[in-house]
């Protein structure tokens, strides 16, 4: 069996704000594969953000351990983690946080900056993952001036450009109606079939969490199940 | 994140807030524009100043009156005028001088028949043209007959014989001075101005009639000497010639026993470099409070900036971006608002010079704008200094925000 993207072991997180110790992530055992797609779920507060932050680099543990790719990620500096959010992650957010006054290639070109890929592959690299979302038709478009579900696309764009080993979706379709939040669950399905990339989702509502093959529930800092036996919906952008 | 894209990140962010990077870099702009102006002006006196000094020529000794320290400055009123024709006869006997002249002025009427105006009487005696070099327009110069004689002669500025003569020839004719009259025995050409004095506006009397007839004093305002020989030799053997003359014991030399100072062009010279240097250190100052002030708004802009942009500076971080590549952001994007706003202060502030020259130089004869090109490179340095020092906490704290709390910032 291949080497696990993702393993933790007993992981815990605690905030600490004076005297007052807030645990949030009370000891996860999780491993994830290479090319799975995965769906955090829990209520408010159940510590599936702060989960998916650690998994990211943008956070530190607290105790436990956390292997990416067989690495040790707490020993990493801090301009390491930066490095390795450059190269192994891309992030989709709830609220797109696209910036309002460049235009969609520009959006999506930023993350190309901070790898150091030469300007000149930076436009066609952008224009092919405009065109694997389907929104190459707006890339000249200010990203302030385009619809909700067609920025979420564009920050999907943005997190595959770098090509990354996986792509965070934190409440990927909060923000959307229930017809382009089908879309944009459909393309994150169809990047994980016809490319195998792993995609780790955080979401409170099971219909888009039954979009993933697993899901795994948090409540309270632990994990509370984690099974594959849902009922797989599909659907969306290309179906 | 190569250079390229740092800069054009910075430019463009500067750019999509045009109307506030243009206020904000006001302060600096205007700081250093003050700055090159009141330099342009410092240089552009001091070289009036240090070029009329040259023109007196380097062999010259004055010897004024005074308390004694040479570098106490001007002869004051309230200083006891010691000096005496017995002083200019002491000098002149000692042999180190080819040419000694007192120097006596007052600013007095004159008159001819209806007409009257106000001049600079100038006593002197014979050897005044050889210690200040002029020539003789028509008749002739005072000679040593007309001092020892008390002669009521004049020899008229060419101003002073225009007004009063208009096209008639003044020699032989007659003015009044205080009731004195006084004969015209010659008139000089035009000489323009020395020692921010027109000497067209004067008329020149032999000093023992000054003295006598005109002022009633018996003391001279100054004596001024030719050196024959080595000027500091000189100087120092003039101090020597007066303490004998005036029957001062003073063996060590301690210039606060004298009653009198000698000084030289070299001296003149010397105190308007040390007004020259005090002048630009108080510029320096106010140059340096103007742009802490300026440097003070950039600071505070790009505060808000920071602020306004935390959303943004977390997606970056989120995407890649290191502590240092934030730094380095914001950190340019201070430093190229300080160093367009120094650019444009150092254009307009030669700009300014200049026209301050231009018109100024209508007024002033010898006065030409000096365009400091030293301190152009320094405005360059020092107001890309000031960016970085004050762009530097701005950048730090967009630095180091956390990428969570700054992408849930509202």
């Amino acid at each position: 069996m291949a080497e696990p993207l993702f393993t933790l072991k007993n992981l815990t997180k605690t905030y600490k704000s004076g005297e007052v110790e807030t645990p949030v992530l009370r000891g996860i055992d999780l491993s994830v594969e290479k090319g799975e797609f995965i769906a955090l779920m829990g209520p408010s507060g159940s510590g599936k953000s702060t989960l998916m932050h650690i998994l990211g680099f943008l956070d530190r543990i607290t105790d436990g351990v956390y292997l990416f790719n067989g690495k040790d990620v707490q020993k990493m500096t801090d301009d390491e983690l930066a490095g390795e959010r450059s190269r192994e992650v891309g992030f989709v957010f709830q609220a797109f946080n696209l910036l309002a006054k460049s235009t969609v290639i520009e959006n999506v070109m930023l993350p190309m900056m901070y790898a150091k890929i030469p300007p000149a592959e930076r436009e066609e690299r952008a224009m092919e993952a405009l065109r694997s979302v389907g929104i190459d038709h707006r890339a000249h478009y200010l990203s302030n001036t385009i619809s909700g579900g067609e920025k979420q696309r564009v920050a999907i764009a943005r997190a595959l450009v770098n090509k990354p080993s996986v792509i965070f979706a934190d409440e990927p379709t909060g923000n959307l109606d229930t017809k382009s939040g089908e879309a944009v669950l459909g393309i994150f399905q169809d990047l994980h079939e016809k490319f195998g990339t792993t995609i780790v989702m955080v979401t409170h509502e099971l219909e888009a969490a039954e979009f993933a093959d697993r899901i795994v529930r948090i409540r309270d800092g632990k994990i509370e199940s984690d099974s594959r036996d849902h009922v797989k919906r599909t659907g969306g952008y290309y179906k | 994140m190569i250079l390229s894209d740092l800069l054009k990140t910075s430019v463009t962010s500067l750019m999509r807030n045009r109307s506030r990077s243009i206020l904000t870099i006001l302060g600096i702009v205007i700081g250093i524009a003050a700055v090159m102006m009141m330099l342009s002006i410092g240089r552009s006196s001091e070289g009036l100043i240090l070029n009329q000094v040259a023109n007196l020529g380097s062999d010259l000794v004055f010897v004024e009156a005074s308390s004694g320290d040479p570098m106490s400055g001007p002869p004051s009123p309230y200083i006891e005028q010691t000096l005496t024709l017995d002083d200019i006869d002491a000098l002149n006997k000692s042999g180190y001088f080819s040419a000694v002249t007192g120097v006596i002025q007052s600013s007095t009427p004159i008159t001819r028949e209806e007409t009257s105006k106000f001049v600079q009487v100038v006593g002197v005696n014979e050897d005044y043209l050889e210690v200040f070099p002029a020539e003789i327009a028509s008749g002739r110069f005072l000679d040593q007959t007309d001092i020892q004689s008390y002669a009521k002669v004049v020899v008229l500025g060419k101003t002073v014989a225009e007004d009063l003569f208009g096209d008639q020839d003044p020699i032989g004719q007659t003015v009044k001075l205080k009731k004195v009259s006084l004969k015209v025995i010659g008139v000089f050409p035009e000489l323009g101005t020395r020692f921010f004095q027109n000497q067209d506006e004067q008329i020149v009397v032999p000093i023992t009639t000054a003295q006598r007839d005109i002022l009633g004093l018996d003391n001279v305002t100054y004596i001024a000497a030719k050196a024959s020989g080595d000027i500091d030799i000189t100087k120092e053997e003039a101090q020597w010639v007066m303490r004998d003359s005036h029957n001062i014991d003073n063996p060590t030399a301690d210039p606060a026993l004298d009653d009198f100072a000698v000084s030289s062009q070299s001296d003149a010279v010397a105190i308007v470099g040390i007004v020259g240097g005090v002048l630009t250190i108080l510029l320096a100052s106010i140059a340096a409070i103007s742009l802490v002030v300026g440097g003070i708004g950039i600071m505070n802009i790009m505060l808000v900036s920071v602020t306004e942009r935390t959303k943004e500076i977390g997606l970056r971080k989120a995407i890649g971006a290191t502590y240092k590549e934030i730094l380095q952001q914001f950190l340019l994007e201070s430093v190229l608002l300080t160093m367009f706003g120094g650019i444009i202060g150092i254009i307009s502030g030669v700009g300014f010079s200049l026209l301050i020259g231009y018109i100024v130089g209508k007024f002033v004869d010898g006065w030409s704008a000096a365009v400091p090109l030293d301190a152009m490179v320094l405005g360059v340095l020092v107001s890309t200094t000031v960016g970085i020092v004050f762009g530097l906490y701005p950048a730090r704290r967009a630095a180091r925000l956390d990428p969570i709390e700054a992408l849930r910032f509202e």
